[in-house]
């Protein structure tokens, strides 16, 4: 269903409201697998929009994560509100018939794919039916009730969730008519909009100070995930998420900053509770220069630093 | 917590039930507590199992079986680009709407939008006027506008009035107003319709359905003030357009958004609050409003007067000579030290030492001098088994202040009081169920984790713990957790969200010597009755302080 389609570097990332926001599938498979960034999607899956364990786009990025991929040159930030703000009204008439002709190739797209699995799902009773009807011709009711249940699942698998809500017409899948049966609703506004880097490019996104550790754990090749859940900064995972548990609960910390003991015995606790070590780490220097730590402050300043970090586990009482 | 190996899910209160199936609470497969490798709160979903979240089966899937780190085995490998793959395609999903089958609704910037004050909308940010009206959502989003009749101009917002209209009702015939701008409208009592008023959606409504895929925006078209020619003929607002147009503008952060969504999504109605969405819910206690047995005793209770109370513990003796039915009155007499009353408003003289002039009590603007960051009450919500009304708003189930983690600290104890000085007075019920509507049991968790963490723990467990349907007293450490006042606080760190219930506890206003073993009025066994009463006096302080930890 999904063709990997390549991705041009540098890649836009959305700036929206200080976020930072991703929107194009290729994208977020591209960011993955080539530079372990996995984000949050933070959407709604259209498909099943009454639960909250699997969520769709967008894909939102921390902070951090944007600020190393804008280093690292894969990608750049645009404000994507003014793009759409000045590009959807400043959209050219050429511009405009092309969005609108791709809009059209898509819907009869779709409108062809849900012929083909209605004509699958078709064929597919039929041959029940058949065999049922081969097989045990006193059953046939039973047959039919059989028959009954792949076109409801139709009925709610390929409608959209508008229709779910209301009493799907039947009419609408009896009539095959590949030109507009669709209104789409694209993911992402390009096209009609066409993003170049800005110039000047846009401030690079600003991060705590446990941005060193960020990258230094990013660049030993963990993926890592805001760490709420667990109460601590970042997840760190050894391979993909979706593949593997993660193996730390890391905070960063500036090197002279002066440590609750018992911060350290809570986060031990609750890493080794978890079957996960916690993780201190920092930027060996770092905070010194200052003179005093500044606790959660944001900086532009990205020294790459020798960072150290230290696992704790919490051995027993 | 007292082990390690405690369970990590707060199934603690005995006083939590487990009937009301809202459909919402239902835990399917989740894990043992002791099943560490699946903790449902733990990592990323893998989105092979998303193709078992079929309609007919309503349980959400494990979230499979994790390995514990690469070994670059080609089996290994192979899972992964399964998963990926799987990812890939659950996320390709393309949003469509059958022409003519779906809500429409037409983008406005709002320069001057149809949001009005009561809505909670800040004035002029955008939103969208719904020209297609399909579905059910609409009974708790939006907002009928009328529009003027004598300039049918969508951009003339500025003198609606709500109309009060339910999205489902059916709409009285009304005589065409004739005014005909557009001859494309195929549907008269559309036109008729759309000039008498409009349905305006709140970027987080807008937003929200049109990523479920449940709305079409459309672009504006020049020249098309009613907005018909464009439903028809304006460009499609994608996702990513309407994340632009919608956050950051009218007052919509995206941590609120992500919020509101993960409420919508598990079926709660949320709106932005308003202090309407209290209703007769009281700010502050009233004198009759706990149970008449209790407050006859308040009253006899605080008879003395204040000057003849201080002078006796001054100068004593603390208990005054005379003729005492129990040791309740004796013991009421032995409670020297000044305790935290939730029943009065939160005292202003905490937020006093932060801020000079403002009185936290009254939900006045801010003022300029208060040295503190006035927490938001930003939502209004509604669980999903209290049946909504537009019209008529029943009292908000709860209130929820989003927070985005990165940029806010702790909350200072100034802040949480100034904030639960503006959500209603609740007490713990004493005898039974609080309020007449508390028809549903919400477990008792001080705190509920997990927004995304499973449909069960993220959805059923935010709730007051109101009561349960037999009039079981409350237990006295659930009383404490309920709190007199309470406000759900919700994180967000970048996209992920942890709620918190803060409740203002009276553990002053639990009398441990009424309810444990004194009852020494009964029978009049004075001596016994005693030896009792130490003894239930001392479980009953034992059993506090374990929990209370």
């Amino acid at each position: 269903m999904a063709v990997e389609i390549p991705v041009v570097e540098p890649i836009p990332i959305s700036l929206v409201s200080s976020r930072y926001l991703l929107y194009d599938i290729n994208v977020i498979s591209y960011l993955r697998r080539a530079h372990n960034i996995s984000g949050v999607l933070i959407g709604t899956l259209p498909q099943t929009p009454h639960q909250n364990v699997f969520l769709g786009l967008p894909l939102e990025l921390l902070p951090e994560e944007a600020r190393l991929l804008v280093e690292k040159n894969v990608a750049y930030i645009v404000d994507d509100a003014a793009a759409h703000d000045s590009g959807i009204v400043g959209l050219s008439e050429e511009e405009e018939t092309a969005f609108r002709q791709a809009l059209r190739l898509e819907s009869s797209k779709e409108s062809k794919a849900v012929e083909a699995v209605k004509e699958g799902r078709k064929r597919i009773s039929l041959g029940k039916k058949k065999r049922a009807s081969g097989q045990e011709k006193t059953h046939t009711i039973i047959g039919g009730e059989r028959d009954e249940e792949p076109s409801k699942a139709d009925v709610f698998l390929f409608d959209s969730p508008a229709a779910h809500s209301q009493p799907a017409k039947p009419s609408a899948f009896s009539m095959p008519e590949p030109a507009a049966q669709f209104n789409i609703i694209p993911s992402t506004s390009t096209p009609p909009l066409s993003y170049q880097p800005p110039s000047p490019p846009l401030p690079v996104p600003l991060v705590p100070t446990s941005y060193s550790l960020f990258r230094y754990l990013h660049s030993k090749g963990y993926f890592l995930s805001p760490g709420l859940r667990f109460g601590c900064q970042y997840m760190a995972y050894p391979g993909d998420p979706l593949r593997f548990h993660s193996h730390f609960l890391a905070v960063g910390k500036d090197w002279d900053e002066e440590l609750d003991l018992l911060d350290v015995v809570a986060g031990g606790r609750l890493g080794t509770g978890v079957k996960k070590g916690y993780l201190i780490g920092g930027e060996v220097g770092s905070g010194r220069a200052k003179g005093k730590v500044n606790h959660g402050e944001l900086t532009e300043s990205g020294s790459e630093g020798d960072v150290r970090a230290f696992s704790i586990e919490w051995a027993g009482m | 917590m007292a082990d390690a190996t405690e369970d990590p899910l707060p199934s603690t209160s005995t006083y939590a039930s487990s009937s009301s199936p809202s459909p919402f609470q239902s835990t399917p497969s989740q894990p043992s507590s002791n099943d560490l490798d699946n903790d449902p709160t733990d990592e990323a979903p893998d989105f092979r199992f998303l193709a078992s979240l079929n309609t007919k089966n309503q349980s959400l899937p494990r979230r499979g079986e994790k390995d514990f780190e690469p070994h670059k085995t080609r089996k290994q490998e192979e899972v992964l680009e399964q998963s990926r793959n799987a990812m890939r395609d659950a996320l390709s999903h393309t949003r469509k709407q059958h022409v003519g089958g779906g809500a429409v609704g037409v983008y406005d910037a709002g320069v001057a939008g149809g949001g009005s004050e009561e809505v909670g909308g800040e004035r002029g940010g955008p939103g969208c006027w719904i020209l297609q009206e399909k579905g059910k959502m609409f009974t708790s989003m939006g907002v009928w506008v009328r529009l003027p009749r004598e300039k049918v101009d969508l951009g003339v917002g500025d003198t609606s009035e709500r109309a009060g209209e339910d999205g489902d009702q059916a709409e009285d015939e009304d005589e065409g107003e004739g005014e005909e701008q557009t001859a494309d409208a195929d549907d008269a009592g559309e036109k008729q319709r759309s000039l008498k008023g409009r349905l305006w959606l709140l970027p987080e409504e807008a937003l929200y359905l049109l990523e479920r895929g449940a709305l079409d925006i459309r672009y504006p078209l020049p020249d098309d003030p009613l907005g018909i020619l464009a439903s028809q003929e304006g460009l499609p607002m994608s996702l990513q357009g309407a994340y632009a147009a919608f956050i950051g503008r009218g007052g919509l952060t995206l941590e609120m958004y992500t919020v509101y969504t993960g409420l919508k999504r598990l079926g709660y109605t949320v709106l932005r609050h308003t202090s309407t969405h209290l209703k007769d819910k009281p700010l502050h206690k009233s004198e009759w409003s706990i149970g008449s047995g209790f407050s006859e005793l308040w009253r006899r209770m605080w008879q003395e007067s204040t000057q003849e109370r201080e002078k006796r513990i001054a100068s004593g003796p603390l208990i005054t000579p005379g003729l005492y039915r129990s040791y309740k009155d004796q013991y009421r007499l032995l409670t020297l030290i000044p305790f935290h009353d939730p029943s009065h408003p939160p005292s202003p003289s905490l937020s006093t030492s932060t801020s000079s002039t403002s009185t936290s009590s009254s939900p006045s603007p801010p003022s300029t001098t208060t040295h503190f960051a006035r927490l938001p009450l930003t939502f209004s919500v509604w669980k999903p088994s209290t049946p909504y009304k537009k019209r008529s708003p029943p009292p908000a189930d709860f209130l929820l202040s989003v927070i985005p983690a990165r940029e806010t600290t702790l909350p200072s104890l100034a802040q949480l009081d100034d904030l639960l000085a503006r959500v209603p007075w609740e007490p713990p019920s004493r005898t039974g169920p609080v309020a007449p509507n508390s028809s549903t049991t919400a477990s008792n968790n001080t705190t509920a984790n997990g927004a995304r963490g499973g449909g069960g723990r993220g959805g059923g467990n935010i709730g007051r713990g109101a009561a349960n349907g037999n009039a079981r007293p409350m237990p006295r450490d659930a009383r404490l957790k309920h709190g007199y006042r309470s406000v759900v606080l919700a994180v967000v760190d970048q996209g992920v969200t942890s709620f918190l219930r803060w409740g203002d506890a009276g553990f002053g206003c639990e009398r441990v010597y009424e309810d444990r073993g004194f009852g020494v009025e009964r029978g009049g066994r004075k001596g016994r009755g005693g030896g009792g009463g130490y003894r239930g006096g001392r479980g009953g302080r034992g059993g506090g302080r374990g929990r209370g930890t």
